[in-house]
Order: structure tokens, then sequence, then C-alpha cells
């Protein structure tokens, strides 16, 4: 696991409001050959937690296009990086 | 600024920085003795410089290491240009590695300035000529070196050979990189990649196939000519062995003759000699002495044996004892060789050679004859097989022969009993514990001592576990099938998780991206490359080691899963996985055998009891003379015989059977336990619910009693009587028919005589799954029809108007089919949504087919220029080509399904897999179709095209929506039948269509019907292939309890 300084930014149309966020983490998949990446609007739910998304991307195209996660397979490898993260924060 | 400028102010920035620091401290130390406003003052001018200069640092460090980045680069790149690739392998690493190095060069460029650039071109230029100068001249390095080709025919071919594999196997990774990258190409340009690597993979094909054959040939004649000069070498002692020699050279002349044919003179000619060279270098320097005392015969082959017995007689011709003494070895030899392959006792293979026990040369016992029952087979084993391995009718390893034949001891002596391996598994009634009365008492103090030997030989679940991963790196997340790497966590982040401030919502919804910056990423083609390419040897040795484990460790491993000893101590995934899969085999495999050992039961006691019911029907006739009484009570008698222990023992298997497919092992998957479900728990799913019926129960509940009492007391006649009449009561009362949850009983009790036979045959989930993925498909021909023909069919509806609303009216039937298909969906949400809005467009296509079918009806032609040509020829091949490959997909999955090497959840995965490639294929058409589409709505509201607009756009926003749906295991409504009317309407629709036209629906509607086909096809295929076996129990059930009843109604009833 590395840590970068800043990951950068993107900006995504949320409720059809352009709004800018910052990248939290990226890695990447091997065997579904697909690339991840985290990120916050800095936003909070109405349960007073931060919201983060999750989105994957083809690593040849770049994050230009953001897919939904949707296998459980893959919902699961999220959470473990997730949980990876917090233990090495 | 030159960077040695660059470098010193990044020194004096850090020093000055360095410097300030030291100041705030001083500040901060003097703090009391300054005014608050004095000390404010002091520090914003320290911060605001330290500020300045860090920036300053900043800029600096980072064009030194863009400096620093593109200089290395650059002399890698120059490296990598003066290497030249020894293999094809190599030249891809080569080339990739150039890829990235000049993506780091481009990034390093970026943020240089126009002078520090020159300034690496020039030192490079400056390092390239004093390379230049101190290298000799290169001409004179690369002039080539005429080598003389040493080579042989034969290695050549073989380099030709391994060649060839290793270009089929680039060209196959050639093709998933294409298929991989196919969103990136046009069809066309697809299509025209694909034709020249299935040329290239067919040309390599042949010619592998080509010289695997000559290689083949070649050995061939080499080792027949090789064996032929050796037999010429030889006089026959006698007429018998002239005989043999003589049949011997005519084999070997035929194969020599029939080798030549494929393989050219020169390599002939190579052989020749090869065989000359080859009998003078396999000459023994002297013969083996075959009269010494140690000299062991089943140490060599017999072949190797004969040829040595045959140079020794040569040699001593005249020596009369010693030829004698020659000759009566070879003869006893011969004799035993020959007896021993007429041997029945012994399993031979299809050419009539004795199978031995694996690095051994031990025989294995012949299998159990089918004449034979299992107790004489047991008997055989026992006292015939067991006798011959007793007298030494086996010899041991060759490696151990040639050990001792190198000791003093006779070979004669070896067979040793102590030594003898355990004898080969045979089928026979398990030994379980019976149930037991209170009155009786059964005391098996003996059969303890028998167990507890029999378990000291079985290894623990952790002595396996050892054995299995010992040496092996196995980490967590080895064999996991996704996990991840390259893990980049932004700083802020990571200081935030610490902090601990924050509880998170994990959102995963993909936006629409406007602009992206995010940094670390890059199109990396080299990278994806990389990831094709990684291995697991880890993973390979793991897999080696389970498909090894033997039958006794399997069931050690089965045992302790299902104790769930395995969970407690948490081994790696991996080795569950791969446990997991091996485990599902064995176990399936276990069923199998249990399974014809009740079938075999079972046929012995209908049969048995059906002689004795004739029997007893003679034996109380008055006429019967006491002589023939006798030889029938006789008859009963031994017909009687063990069936208690029988009946008992089938019970025992039947329980045994099906704990393994619902024991309840926890650890591995759904299919094999039973889940709260009832997934796969016998007799749950595949029953209806009725109330309780008293009568009934109580009759289950007296057979049952009496059976197992009679059976406690070995009461052979009782315990026969009570089992022929409770299973003809369950068979009864058992009724197996199609029901919206696929095959059930619709009786009052689910009846199978043989273990979880229900558990999958007839099961809706397949059919489902089928149906489902073949709506997709059908979705798609019909996408691609309309793309097609929308243009046409908007001049032929300005034509046909109101023949056109007539046909529109007349397809309501068929718009009725769908919308009760998309109303038996509403339950699955998103997945059927989409499936329904398939169905939509799947009903436009057959509305505007019949608005086509009438144009042409009337007279006016279909089709008219070349741009509707063009569409429609591309139609039809995206068409058929999603055709068949859904086809030959769904084919594969099925057959393999059928034959068990697929489990439930693979074949939802590969179905999911596959759905997921119809449907990108159906985005892209509807894509395609859109623009028209929109223009056709506009001019034709009568044709309610809207709602197939809101079906494409619905599609196109939910692309997974269809694959999605497996995650969730759905159960889909008589979707099959539905399908089939479905099928039928258009189908007649179609008659009358020009052909073109009838090829391009018939796409669509008939991956419908080959949906519902495959699901029919697979059960049949099942029912075959694994109940067969249950037909046979149950009609054998069946027809005694209808031979029953046919003569209760045929015998007058008396009052």
């Amino acid at each position: 696991m590395e840590q970068v300084e800043d990951l950068g930014k993107i900006t995504v149309v949320k409720n059809g409001k352009e709004v800018e966020c910052d990248v939290l983490f990226t890695f990447d998949n091997e065997e579904l050959q697909k690339s991840y990446i985290g990120y916050t609007d800095h936003s909070v739910g109405s349960n007073g937690r931060k919201n983060i998304y999750v989105s994957s991307y083809d690593p040849v195209l770049g994050t230009g296009s953001l897919e939904d996660i949707t296998s459980n397979e893959e919902l699961n490898m999220v959470q473990e990086v997730l949980e990876q993260i917090a233990e090495n924060a | 600024m030159k960077i040695d400028e660059i470098r010193k102010l990044i020194e004096q920035d850090q020093n000055e920085i360095n410097h300030l620091n030291d100041i705030r401290m001083q500040l901060e130390a003097s703090r009391g003795s300054l005014t608050a406003e004095e000390y404010e003052r002091e520090l914003k001018e320290i911060t605001d410089s330290l500020e300045t200069i860090q920036k300053n640092l900043n800029e600096n460090q980072n064009i030194n290491l863009a400096y620093n980045n593109m200089l290395t680069n650059i002399r890698a790149l120059n490296s990598l240009n003066n290497v030249i690739a020894r293999d094809r392998q190599d030249e891809t690493a080569i080339a990739e590695e150039k890829e990235v190095r000049e993506e780091e060069i481009k990034n390093a460029m970026q943020n240089l300035p126009e002078e520090l650039q020159g300034e690496i071109r020039d030192i490079i230029l400056q390092e390239n000529r004093v390379e230049e100068v101190n290298v000799e001249p290169r001409n004179e390095i690369e002039t080539p070196v005429p080598v003389a080709d040493t080579k042989s025919l034969k290695e050549s071919l073989n380099q030709e050979i391994t060649q060839s594999r290793n270009e089929l196997n680039h060209l196959n990774d050639v093709i998933e990189q294409l298929e991989a990258s196919r969103n990136n190409l046009t069809p066309e340009e697809y299509s025209n990649e694909i034709k020249t690597i299935s040329e290239a993979i067919k040309n390599e094909q042949e010619k592998l196939t080509r010289n695997t054959e000559t290689n083949r040939a070649y050995d061939n004649m080499l080792t027949n000519l090789t064996a032929l000069n050796e037999l010429n070498k030889i006089e026959a002692r006698d007429e018998q062995d002239r005989k043999e020699m003589e049949e011997e050279r005519t084999a070997r002349i035929t194969e020599i003759a029939k080798s030549r044919e494929s393989l050219s003179e020169e390599m002939q000619q190579e052989i020749r000699d090869l065989a000359l060279n080859n009998r003078k270098e396999k000459m023994l320097p002297t013969t083996i002495n075959l009269l010494d005392k140690d000299f062991n015969p089943h140490g060599i082959s017999f072949d190797d044996f004969r040829r040595q017995y045959r140079e020794a007689v040569n040699k001593n011709q005249n020596n009369h004892e010693v030829f004698k003494q020659l000759n009566n070895i070879y003869n006893d030899l011969r004799t035993k060789q020959r007896l021993e392959q007429k041997n029945d006792h012994f399993l031979k293979d299809e050419n009539g050679k004795i199978v031995y026990y694996p690095n051994t040369s031990i025989p294995e016992p012949r299998q159990q004859r089918v004449d034979e029952s299992i107790e004489e087979y047991n008997e055989f084993l026992k006292n015939i097989y067991d006798n011959d391995l007793k007298q030494g009718n086996y010899y041991k390893s060759k490696e151990e022969i040639k050990q001792l034949t190198t000791g003093k001891e006779d070979y004669k002596k070896l067979p040793v009993h102590e030594e003898f391996p355990k004898l080969p598994k045979h089928e026979e009634y398990p030994k379980l514990p019976k149930y037991e009365e209170p009155t009786i008492e059964i005391k098996t103090k003996p059969k303890k001592e028998t167990e507890t030997k029999q378990k000291k030989s079985i290894k623990t679940l952790q002595q396996i576990m050892y054995e299995l991963q010992h040496g092996l790196k196995i980490k967590t997340k080895t064999g996991k099938r996704y996990q991840a790497s390259n893990i980049k966590v932004a700083k802020q982040f990571k200081e935030e998780l610490h902090s601990g401030n924050w509880l998170y919502n994990v959102v995963h919804l993909a936006p629409t991206v406007l602009k992206s910056a995010v940094a670390e990423v890059r199109k990396m083609y080299s990278k994806w490359q990389l990831w094709r390419t990684k291995q697991t040897p880890e993973i390979e040795e793991l897999k080696t080691r389970i498909n090894k484990l033997s039958k006794e460790d399997l069931e050690v491993i089965w045992n302790e899963y299902r104790g769930t000893q395995v969970n407690q101590d948490s081994f790696t995934t991996a080795l569950n996985q791969l446990l997991n899969e091996r485990i599902q085999k064995y176990a399936k495999k276990e069923v199998q055998k249990i399974n014809t050992k009740i079938s075999r039961g079972y046929n012995k006691i209908f049969a048995d009891y059906q002689v004795i019911e004739a029997i007893d029907k003679e034996l109380v006739k008055t006429t019967i003379k006491e002589e023939d009484k006798k030889k029938l009570q006789l008859q009963k008698a031994s017909l009687l015989k063990g069936k208690a222990e029988q009946i008992g023992n089938l019970r025992e298997l039947y329980i045994k059977g099906n704990q393994y497919y619902s024991g309840g092992a926890h650890g591995f998957s759904e299919d094999m336990k039973a889940a709260g479900t009832n997934l796969s728990k016998v007799g749950k799913r595949f029953a209806k619910a009725y109330d309780y019926d008293d009568e009934l129960q109580e009759q289950k509940a007296r057979l049952e009693m009496l059976e197992k009492s009679a059976v406690n007391r070995k009461d052979d006649i009782e315990a026969i009587k009570a089992f022929v009449q409770y299973e003809t009561l369950k068979n009864k009362e058992t009724e197996i028919k199609n029901s919206i949850f696929g095959k059930r009983s619709t009786g009052k009790m689910y009846y199978s005589p043989l273990v979880g036979e229900l558990d999958y045959r007839d099961d809706p989930f397949i059919r489902d799954v089928f149906t489902t993925v073949a709506m997709v498909g059908a979705a798609v021909s019909a996408a691609n029809a309309l793309h097609t023909h929308e243009t046409e069919a908007k001049n032929i509806i300005e034509n046909e108007q109101a023949k056109a609303n007539e046909i529109n009216n007349n397809m309501s039937q068929v718009r009725q089919t769908g919308q009760d298909i998309a109303n038996n969906r509403e339950t699955f949400e998103k997945g059927m949504q989409a499936q329904a809005n398939s169905d939509s467009i799947n009903i436009l296509n057959v509305g505007e087919r019949g608005a086509s079918d009438a144009s042409v009806n009337a007279g006016f032609r279909w089709s008219s220029g070349t741009v509707y040509k063009q569409a429609d020829e591309v139609a039809h091949a995206t068409a058929k080509q999603a055709y068949e490959t859904a086809q030959s997909q769904i084919e594969d999955i099925a057959a393999k399904y059928t034959q068990g090497l697929l489990s439930k959840g693979e074949v939802t995965q590969a179905y999911a897999e596959m759905a997921s490639q119809s449907q990108q294929t159906l985005n892209s058409v509807i894509q395609n179709a859109m623009p028209h589409f929109q223009t056709y709505m506009q001019s034709h509201p009568q044709f309610e095209l809207s709602e197939v607009g809101n079906a494409m756009n619905y599609l196109i926003q939910n692309p997974n929506a269809i694959s999605d749906m497996y995650q969730g295991m759905v159960n889909v409504t008589n979707l099959g039948e539905n399908i089939a009317g479905l099928t039928a309407t258009q189908v007649e629709a179609l008659q009358s269509l020009p052909s073109d036209l009838q090829t391009t629906l018939l796409g669509a509607v008939s991956s419908a019907a080959l949906a519902y086909n495959c699901a029919k096809s697979t059960g049949r295929t099942r029912t075959s292939a694994k109940s067969e076996q249950e037909e046979q129990v149950i009609d054998l059930v069946n027809n005694y309890a209808n031979a029953k009843e046919m003569q209760a109604e045929a015998t007058p009833k008396t009052k």
C-alpha cells in the first residue's frame, strides 16, 4: 500500500449538478482486469456518516468513464481494501 | 538555468528553511520578552518566508526529479534499442518496456523547461559518442559467423513441433487479447482480425499434426528397425523359437513399411544410421550370467531377458550343460508368464495385458462379475486372490528387485506375506451399527479391535492439511478469485481515518464523470498485459497435491468438515476453495456408488420376493408331491437367506448417501449442504405440502417398525414382506408431476429409492437460466432486425398504412403473450424489467415483420437500394454470429452440467458471463438503431413505439441488469412454456416471408426456442444419464404393485 500526497480530483454530475470530488484511494484487480477508485464530495448522509463513492474503471481507458460495482465478490473485495486501508492508517 | 544551478538552489533553499526554523524556535524561546504584536509580526515574517522558500524548493525538486527521470529512462531506452530479442516473448517484453519508458520520458518532459531538455539531449549525445569510440566497429561484431548445421533431422522436427506449440499458444493469447479489446474495435476490424488469426491457427495446427505424425513414424521405424537388427543376429534355438522369431520379424517389417510411408528418404537414411549405432551402443559389454544364483529375471523386462538369453545360448552352443540350464530358466519363466496371462484372477486391459498397481508389479484383482454376488466376490478376494499373492504370483517393483538382486538373497524367497500391500477396496456392505431393540444386546468387542486397527492407519485431518500445504507459500489471499493490488491512498484520507473522527457510508454507484484529473492513473496497456501472464505456481502445486489425495484422506476431510473442525482452524482461502471442488467430486462419486449398490439390492430383493410368492402358491396346493414340496421349501429358504441383513444394509446405505448431499458440511458450498433455503434437502423442495394424514402415517409407522424389528431379529421372511409392502406404499403415494416449481411430487409422499435423484434433474433453476439467457439472445437478434429494416418499413407503412394497422391489431395476441411474460417477472425488479424491455423490442420486431409480410403479400417489393442490402447483410452476419455463439455456449455448458463437471454455482456463473456478453452486443446494436428509431417514432405514433424507445433506453442505462439478476438466483415461472407459445405464433407469421427475413427473424425466435429446448433436453439427458437406475427401480416397484392390483381385480370376489 502506497501513500500518495494527492491523488487528484474528479468532477461528477450529482443530482443534476456538477460536484468536485477528492480521490481517496485507487487500486487494481488483476483477475478482473479492472481498476477501482474511491472518492468523496465530503457530503454527509442522514445517518451522520461521510459518503464515500467507489466505482470501477477500465485501466486502459482511464477514469473518464466509471462503472457500478455490482457483484458480491467485487463488493467483498472493496470492503477488504477499505479495512486494509483503515488498519494501516 | 542548468541542472547544477537548480540543484544548488535546492541545497540553498533547504539550508534556508533550516535556518528559518531555528529562528522560529529562538522566537518561541524569547516570546516572553516580546509584546504580542511584535511576536505575531516576527512569526508572520518567518512563516511567509518559509512558505515562499518551500514553494520554490518543491518546484525545483520536481524539476530535479523529472530531470533524473528523463535521463534514466532515455539511457534505458537506448540500451533497449541495442538489445536483440532472443525470442518472440522477449521481443514482446522489450516492446512493452520501451512503451513504458517512452511514457515516462513524455511525462518527465512536461515538467522540464526546454533548456534542461536540451541539456539532457547533449548528455546523451555525448555518451553515445564516447560509447562509439570505445567499442569496436559494429559491422565487425555483427558479421554473421557461419555455423555448421549439426542438427539431425529428428532434432529439427522436434524443434518445429515445439515452435508450432508455442506459436499456437501465442495465437490463443492474441485471440484473448482481441476479445478483451473488442469494444475498441469496429465490427469490421474485429472480423478481419479474427479471420487472420484463425487462418494462422489453422495453418499452424495442420503443420503441427503433420510433424507429429512424422515424429511418431520416425520413432516407430527406429524402434522396429533396431529390434529387427537384433533379431537378425540371433539364431533360433528350436522350431518353436524359430516360429516366434519369424512372427516377430514379420510384424516388425510391416511396422517399418507403414512408417516409411510418412518419412522422407533423408529421414529414413538417418534412422538406418541411428539403428546401426543403437545396436552398437546398446550391446551389453558382457552378457549377464543368467546362471548366477543372484540373477533375477523379474528385475528386467521380458524382452531384455529374452535377448540376453538368446545371446547366451548362441555363445554356449557347444556347452551342453550350460545350454540346458539356460533353456530351463527360459522355459520356466515363459511358462509362468503364459500362465499369468491366462490367469483370470487378475485384471486385464483391453489388449489382454495384466493391470498392475501403480509403480509395482502387483497385479490387480479382476472386477466383480455380472453374475456374482458381493459375498462371492469377497470370497474370491479373500480365498483365491489372496492365495495368488501368497504363492508369489507377483513381483515387487523393478527398483526393489534390482537392489535385492545385488544382495545375497535368492529371488525366489522374495514374496513375503507380511509385506503384502493392502487388499484393494471392494464393494461390501458397510458394517454400520444396527438398530437395537431394548431387549436385544449386541456385543461387538472383537469388531472394536478391528476398528481400532483400521483407524491407526488413517491419517488425521491436521496431518493431511500439513502435507497438502507444507513448503508452499500460501498467503491469506492466495487463490482468492478477486484480490486487490497496487493500492494507493491519499495522505489526507489516511490521516482522516487515523483521527477516527468519521464513520463512513460506502456507496457503489458510478456517476457521470465530467472531468477527471486523477494522479497515478495512466492508460497502461502494458500493465494489463502483465496481469494476463502472471503465474501461480503455488496454486498449481496445491491442486496437484489435492488431486492426489487418497480415498481415506478425502473421507477424513469430509467428516471433519461436517464436524466444523475446519472452520475453527481457519485454513487458507486457497485451500478451502480447492478442497471444496475436490470434495464435491468425491461426494458425487460416492453417491453414485451407493446408488449402484442400492439398485442391485432392490433388484435382488424384488426378484426373489416374486419367486418366493410363486413358491408359496405352489406349496399350498394339495396336489403337490412331497418330494417337490421339499425342493421348493429348500429353494425358498435359500432365497430368503440373509434378506433381513440386506434390507438393513440398504436402509443404512440410503442414509449414508443422503448425508453426502444434505449432511451439512459447513464450509462447503450450498450445493452440498442443507441450507435454510432447503434447496438441496431431499423431499423438502420436491414435495407438495399436505395436511396431516393419520391413516397414512399409521401405515408408515407400522410397516417401518415391522421392517426394523424383523431386520434386528434377522427374521428374513418378515423383513422382506414388510420391505415390499413399505416400498409399495411409498411408491403409490408419490406422484411426480410437472408443476410451477418444476418436477415434484404432488402425492402425499416424496419417494425416491435412490439418493438425491431429484436434486438436479428437472431443476427449475437450469430451465430458468437457459430461458433468460436466450431471451437476451432473442432481443439481440430482434434489435438487429429492427436496425436493418426500419428505414424500409417506413416506406412500406406509408404506402400500406391500412394494412399495416390491420397487422398491428393482429399482433395483439403476441403482444399479450409478451405481456404475460412481463407480468410474471415483476418480482425480479431490475433484471426482469430489462427482460421485459427486451420482450417489447422483440414484439415490435414481430409487428414490423408482420407489416412487411403484408406488403409483400400485396405485391410490393421488400427491399430496394444498396444501403438496405448492405445493412441487411451486416445484420444477418451479426445475428448469425450471436446465435451460433450462444448456441454453442449453451450446448457446452449443458453438456458439462449433465456430465457433472460443473456445479450449479458454476453453471450460474457461466451463464451470467454469457448473458453479460449478449447484453453488450445488444447494447451496441440498440445504440446504433436509436437515431433511426427516434425519427421513426415521431412520425408513427400509432405503433406505440415510445414504449420500445423507453425499453431501449432502459437497457442502455442498466447495462448489467440481466446479468445481475443471476446473483439473486431467481425463480422464473413457467417461462419456457410461454416462450414456446410465442415461438409458435411467430413461426406461423413467418411462413410467407422472403427467405432472408425468415433467417433474421428466426434468429430471434429460435434463440427463445433454443432456451426451452435446451432446458428440456438437459433435463432429459440428465434423466437418461443419471436416473436410469432410478427409473428401473421405480418401474420394478410399479410393476409389482400393478401386478398385484390386476390379480386382485381378476380374482372373483367371494362373500
